[in-house]
């Protein structure tokens, strides 16, 4: 086992140490903190633009630039919730509560370095949770059948729907939709076209870049074209004015500790991502604080546990992904898109026969976590002064970006003219209130999942039961049912309380 | 405040329509086959079915709560999906660099702060850079500019 470790290890680090991995890993978490920096455009967004170029690249360095943007964000992320009280992603929203606060008592520096500090703490939890977790995972998932995978999917989307959305319903008939999207094309047992509507350009199907361009991208700029999103800057950033007092280091252990747990245990429950993850170590540690009216108003640890806890997330949200090929989040998604784009399909038996993928990116893991320590505060300034310059000079600079990357995919206007659909549609989800999270999802898993449920019934000779005889199935199942249950009540509840508040 | 939730009113009356198209089409277009031997027709029908359901839950309840009344932006949203369709219309015949600056014109009148010598210079930006990264770096099967007549 150790020495399986370390063999795992070397035959990584010869992958991820290569001059041009090197590159694609520096350039992806420059990338990640410039979209982390910028409020309106987040990972999904930057990595769903760079999947044009991505067709051209090798699937190991691809994931190793695209894992970049993803854990590369949430440090960019925290810089602009600190300096300008703007969240810069959603995952580090929740830092805006106490570290604006913190960056008007003039404490921004020591802001912005524990939260490097904490946010490396909680992706190394990440990495060797993953490290030591995923073979044992590959082992496990060997025996399993279709009826297993089906089964699995079904959690991650009902987990997706109805704990990250205001709404299950809503929630559950995105999935929906997803899904349904994702069957357009032609059927590959029948060789039928299935809702093309006649264009034979959707014959391989929907494109995911098209899609998660237009729904994601499009629709965000289109609602944020017109909102001023210039913050004000409180302090001035100094090397000085960065050293933590022996108080804040106290404070900051713990919180550190236990915003890593709850980050790496959530990230790798499929369906909740870095953002809820933060939420939760927020609220956990207020509610162990010993003073807990000091939080909103610049308490250390609250800064500290939900950086730790998005970026535990982050790096753990590869453990299902890669292990079992289901993504527990659409950037995940869209890695597992990246994979099959090149004719690898991720499970179990990825990490035995391709090795070199699996654990290259994992010390890419490694390497690009201590570039973000290192090169984190010296481009803070740099990532300041851009987000002086007005919005309206760079959302027409980002729709550019999006329409020449949708050319790209096949070059073929009809992708540009797919964005703009898919940005229509996920401008109306916003306006109604839909999640869009959920979709992405069911598009991906829509096809595995008609593939796994046609195979399983085919085995059991149309018995719906083979789902609820095979012991792991029937388990996962089960969850699955409680999971179903308890957002039901507490959504139930969370409604009866409003309308009670109201009458009242 | 409006007396009826329209949002959702609206939303699920959607989600409804196109749920019942997809199990429409599905068994009318398409052969469900047995449970043993799966058609093409029969995982669309049941997904139908579902998406339908989720509609008429969403909606139903809508029509007997207040909520919030729906707001659009028609000007961000026409401006933003015109310069889009310009640029996937203008790429083929005329060119990277024309189609680039007509769609940042286009985009630019979304918010519609700045002053045409601004949205200019911008132009003149994206246009280097697209140029730059897209046909120099990867090599992008477009000719810079083109006249097609």
């Amino acid at each position: 086992m150790e020495n399986d470790l370390i063999s795992s290890i070397s035959i990584g680090l010869a992958t991820a140490l290569t001059w041009s991995n090197l590159g694609f890993c520096l350039g992806g978490v420059l990338l990640g903190m410039f979209v982390g920096v910028l409020p309106g455009i987040g990972a999904m967004t930057a990595i769903s633009m760079l999947m044009p170029l991505v067709y051209h690249l090798d699937p190991t360095s691809a994931l190793i630039m695209l894992g970049g943007i993803w854990y590369g964000t949430a440090y960019g992320g925290s810089i602009a919730s600190i300096l300008l009280n703007l969240p810069g992603t959603p995952s580090t929203a929740v830092t805006c509560l106490d570290g604006y606060p913190m960056a008007r008592q003039g404490r921004a520096g020591i802001a912005l370095f524990m939260t490097t500090v904490a946010s490396f703490f909680g992706a190394s939890v990440g990495i060797v949770l993953m490290m030591l977790f995923s073979p044992v995972i590959v082992n496990v998932a060997f025996n399993f059948t279709s009826a297993e995978y089906f089964s699995l999917m079904v959690l991650g989307l009902i987990a997706a729907s109805t704990i990250s959305a205001e709404s299950p319903v809503k929630g559950l008939a995105m999935v929906g939709i997803g899904i349904l999207l994702g069957l357009v094309g032609m059927d590959l047992y029948a060789s039928v076209p299935r809702f093309t509507l006649g264009f034979y350009e959707l014959l391989e199907g929907i494109s995911l870049v098209a899609l998660a361009l237009g729904i994601f991208g499009v629709a965000e700029i289109i609602a944020s074209a017109r909102i001023d999103q210039s913050g004000t800057l409180m302090s001035k950033v100094t090397f000085r004015s960065m050293i933590p007092t022996q108080d804040d280091r106290r404070r900051s252990l713990m919180p550190m500790v236990r915003g890593s747990g709850v980050g790496a245990f959530f990230g790798i429950l499929p369906g909740i991502g870095p953002s809820i993850a933060s939420f939760l170590a927020y609220a956990w540690e207020r509610k162990v604080a010993d003073e807990p009216q000091r939080f909103g108003h610049g308490a250390i640890e609250g800064i500290i546990a939900p950086e730790a806890a998005n970026n535990a997330a982050d790096q753990a949200a590869f453990i299902p992904t890669m292990t079992l090929g289901i993504p527990g989040s659409p950037t995940m998604a869209l890695i597992i898109g990246v994979l099959i784009i090149h004719g690898i399909t991720p499970g179990p038996t990825l990490v035995t026969e391709r090795p070199d993928l699996f654990w290259g990116l994992i010390m890419s893991f490694w390497i690009g976590n201590i570039l973000l320590l290192i090169i984190n505060i010296p481009l803070i300034g740099i990532w300041v002064r851009l987000l002086q310059v007005p919005y309206g000079y760079l959302y027409p600079a980002v729709v550019m970006f999006m329409c020449i990357g949708a050319f790209t995919i096949h070059n073929n206007p009809f992708d540009v003219f797919s964005i703009m659909v898919f940005g229509l549609v996920g401008y109306g989800m916003r306006v109604l209130a839909f999640p869009v999270a959920p979709l992405i999802l069911g598009f991906v898993l829509g096809p595995l999942m008609e593939e796994h449920f046609r195979r399983a019934m085919t085995i059991s000779f149309g018995d719906p039961m083979v789902f609820l005889q095979r012991p792991v199935s029937a388990g996962i199942l089960a969850i699955t049912a409680l999971f179903l249950l308890f957002s039901l009540v507490s959504f139930i509840r969370t409604k009866a309380a409003g309308t009670r508040a109201r009458g009242g | 405040m409006q007396n009826r939730d329209f949002q959702d009113i609206a939303g699920g009356a959607i989600l409804l329509m196109i749920g019942g198209y997809a199990a429409l089409h599905s068994l009318a277009e398409l052969s469900t086959g047995t449970v043993g031997r799966m058609g093409p027709g029969m995982f669309p029908t049941i997904i139908g079915v579902f998406i339908a359901v989720m509609g008429l839950l969403i909606m139903v309840p809508a029509f007997f709560r207040s909520g919030q009344p729906i707001s659009f932006d028609l000007r961000s949203t026409a401006m933003i999906l015109l310069s889009i369709l310009v640029f996937g219309l203008m790429i083929r015949p005329f060119g990277l660099v024309p189609a680039v600056i007509a769609q940042t014109v286009v985009a630019s009148l979304a918010d519609g702060k700045r002053s045409w010598r601004e949205i200019a210079m911008l132009c003149l930006l994206l246009c280097t850079l697209a140029t730059l990264i897209f046909k120099l770096g990867f090599g992008l099967q477009v000719p810079i500019a083109n006249w097609p007549w």
